[in-house]
């Protein structure tokens, strides 16, 4: 069959191009077809020029305006916007709400460690009657000393919230010291090791510990004071000092039970520690003195807890709180606040606590408790007595 | 209904329109639809090419036959007159009407040419030598001969061009290559498999033939396409316009079939069922040979170029 024989039999390019475009009769489709069914070079022809025309309409959607949901992104970058400002600003009032609770607290905290400025010099008041005069100084007073109350109180209760938030264990507002000790000056770690900190902290706990760094350093002031009058080799071990015969070395690993390193923070863990942590029993409002009134402060040490209620005044209780016995007064001024010292700072207290009685500690044994711990006691004037039982107090 | 002035301007409604004449109404009609007047074709230019259209093709009636005005209207009902008028109005070598079409289809071309070819340059060279065909640069007889006037405003203008231009690229790629026609080319048939009897394979060639000749064109088609060709269901679906499942079900049926009625014609020959399930399985490939021979040995001969006029 020759080129030209073909051409001849060959549907011309618009009969093709109609068959395509389904523009044909029913007539002329299936001659269409018959031809196709045996020509190769025109099934060719057709699907080169159907390809053709599906680029062609390929290019002419990809042209088309974009459909209408696409549209919507525009309308949704104002919205994620518009979000995400709410959310800058609620954190920020968050932050700025914190920042004036920690500033509240410091300014608290600086308050009751001021020593109490002498009055000031009154202007010459109207003479009042003896009987006028007796009962107003007593109102004055009566005053005076609720509101320190209620600060102090206030003070001790925002500490526990906060270390709350943390996961850490907080006790009493005493162990607050002995937590800022030890990020103060954490336990020596072996050689060649890192410290353990912060690639598990998430950052919020890094910011307290910044504030607690900077309370750990004010406590670092009294922690040189008891050094000072400690003896050397019970500090250098962290012995009971004179409290036992035996001086049992003591590795300053020990001291690390009392401040145990924070633990790592998630979600199961921060709720197992508020549920084991704070019992009620440990907890200042929670606590039932004899005087009626609500404890302000406490410290324990086992099952022995000592508070003061808002009067000033001191209880011991040995079994966690159940029963309790007034301590007597034996510090001038009012008493505020009692917490636990380490056992660096046992040596002061010990002597006499060893001479006067054997402290009655949990074990019964009659030796100063195993940890070392003593008892801090601070009067309105920031005077500190310490105490080994919680009955006898000496002077710092 | 009221009588209608002929182009002759003779009024006539519903009765031969002897001698070219057609109906005002339905020019002034396909005048508005062609919008020949917004690339500034002058109306007498435009009369004169519909009339030229009609009568050349009779409106598609015998010679001797005469449309009427209402056949006219249906003739030129089923042309796209938009594009035949371009298309007649560039091949009598109208300026406006060229600078109508390389305003329209200039880059339509190339982008059919460049996708046909698959090349970029390829692309380019070919959708330029078809314009230069188009621009009538061709001489035939002393002539200048345009392939637009071979244009008749069947399916669209732009689909004619890709259809060209893919006739262009087919006898192109067959003549760089030396290349047999496209009947020839195919692979012939493997060569006998000795082991099978000569009258076995001779009685399946010919049960096949009669089973594919019975098969109508749409499924011939169908099995070509698919099976010679190696088309994807969706370019056959394309083609035919349905969609890519009815190409799938068709050309199952039409395999089904296919053997079902070589079976038959097996028994027929005097195999019994199981010898003639025997002669078609022995050797699939066989078969396979045979029905591209089979398919591509038929000829289609309705067809003739029809010279350009």
């Amino acid at each position: 069959m020759s080129a030209t024989t073909q051409h001849e039999f060959h549907p011309d390019p618009e009969m093709l191009s109609a068959f395509a475009e389904q523009a044909l009769n029913e007539r002329e489709r299936d001659e269409v077809l018959e031809h196709l069914a045996a020509c190769g070079r025109c099934r060719q022809v057709v699907a080169l020029a159907r390809e053709a025309a599906d680029a062609e309409a390929v290019q002419k959607v990809v042209v088309q305006p974009r459909v209408w949901w696409r549209s919507w992104g525009l309308a949704l970058a104002p919205a994620a916007v518009a979000v995400t400002a709410v959310a800058a600003i609620y954190v920020h009032v968050r932050k700025t709400e914190r920042n004036a609770q920690v500033a509240k607290l410091e300014q608290q905290r600086t308050d009751e460690k001021a020593p109490t400025p002498p009055p000031a010099a009154p202007a010459r008041p109207v003479k009042p009657t003896a009987s006028e005069s007796k009962s107003d100084r007593a109102g004055d007073r009566q005053g005076e000393r609720e509101r320190e109350v209620r600060e102090s109180r206030q003070a001790q209760e925002d500490f526990v919230d906060r270390f709350e938030v943390e996961g850490r264990r907080i006790h009493t507002a005493g162990e607050e010291r002995e937590r800022d000790r030890a990020l103060e000056s954490p336990a020596p770690a072996p050689p060649g090791s890192e410290p353990e900190t912060d690639d598990r902290t998430p950052p919020e706990v890094a910011m307290h510990d910044e504030e607690w760094r900077k309370e750990a350093k004010e406590a670092e002031e009294e922690r040189h004071l008891y050094a000072a009058e400690a003896t050397a080799p019970s500090n250098l071990h962290g012995s009971e000092g004179g409290a036992t015969e035996a001086n049992h070395p003591v590795d300053l690993s020990a001291q690390q039970v009392e401040t145990r390193p924070a633990p790592e923070l998630s979600p199961g863990s921060l709720i197992r520690l508020r549920a084991g942590t704070f019992s009620p029993a440990l907890t200042a409002g929670s606590i039932h003195l004899p005087s009626g009134l609500r404890a302000i402060s406490i410290a324990h040490e086992g099952p022995r807890m000592l508070a003061i209620d808002e009067a000033g005044a001191l209880f011991l209780s040995e079994n966690s709180g159940t029963n309790w016995e007034t301590v007597t007064t034996q510090w001038t001024g009012r008493a505020v606040m009692v917490r636990k010292d380490a056992a660096a700072n046992l040596a002061a207290a010990a002597p006499t606590a060893a001479k006067s009685e054997p402290s009655r500690d949990t074990s019964g044994s009659g030796e100063v408790s195993e940890t070392g711990t003593v008892f801090a006691l601070t009067n309105d004037q920031g005077q500190v007595w310490w105490s080994a039982d919680g009955r006898i107090w000496n002077a710092k | 209904m009221a009588s209608a002035e002929s182009v002759a301007g003779v009024p006539e409604t519903g009765v031969p329109a002897l001698g070219g004449a057609i109906d005002r109404r339905l020019l002034e009609e396909l005048w508005r639809e062609s919008n020949a007047a917004g690339w500034g074709l002058a109306r007498h230019e435009f009369d004169r090419i519909v009339l030229d259209v009609g009568t050349a093709q009779n409106y598609r009636f015998e010679a001797s036959a005469a449309a009427t005005h209402r056949q006219q209207a249906e003739f030129f009902r089923g042309l796209r007159v938009d594009d035949l008028i371009l298309a007649r109005a560039c091949a009598a070598g109208n300026e406006r009407a060229w600078e109508h079409f390389i305003a329209r289809h200039r880059q339509p071309l190339i982008r059919a040419a460049v996708a046909i070819t698959g090349s970029e340059t390829l692309g380019r060279e070919l959708a330029d030598q078809l314009y230069a065909e188009l621009f009538g640069l061709n001489m035939r007889e002393g002539e200048r001969r345009c392939p637009l006037l071979s244009y008749r405003g069947r399916g669209s203008l732009m689909g004619w061009l890709r259809t060209t231009l893919a006739q262009r690229h087919v006898d192109h790629h067959r003549r760089s290559r030396h290349e047999e026609p496209l009947e020839e080319i195919d692979a012939p048939a493997a060569g006998i498999d000795p082991g099978t009897p000569a009258a076995e394979l001779s009685a399946l060639e010919r049960a096949t033939e009669e089973a594919l000749r019975e098969r109508n064109s749409e499924d011939r088609f169908l099995l070509a396409a698919y099976y010679l060709d190696g088309q994807t269901l969706l370019q056959i679906a394309r083609v035919l316009g349905v969609h890519e499942a009815t190409v799938s079900r068709k050309l199952k049926r039409a395999t089904h079939d296919t053997r079902r009625q070589v079976l038959r014609n097996l028994q027929r020959g005097g195999l019994s069922r199981r010898a003639a399930e025997e002669a078609l399985g022995a050797d699939p490939r066989d078969l396979d040979m045979n029905l591209k021979k089979l398919l591509q040995s038929s000829q289609a001969k309705t067809f003739k170029e029809q010279a350009a006029l």
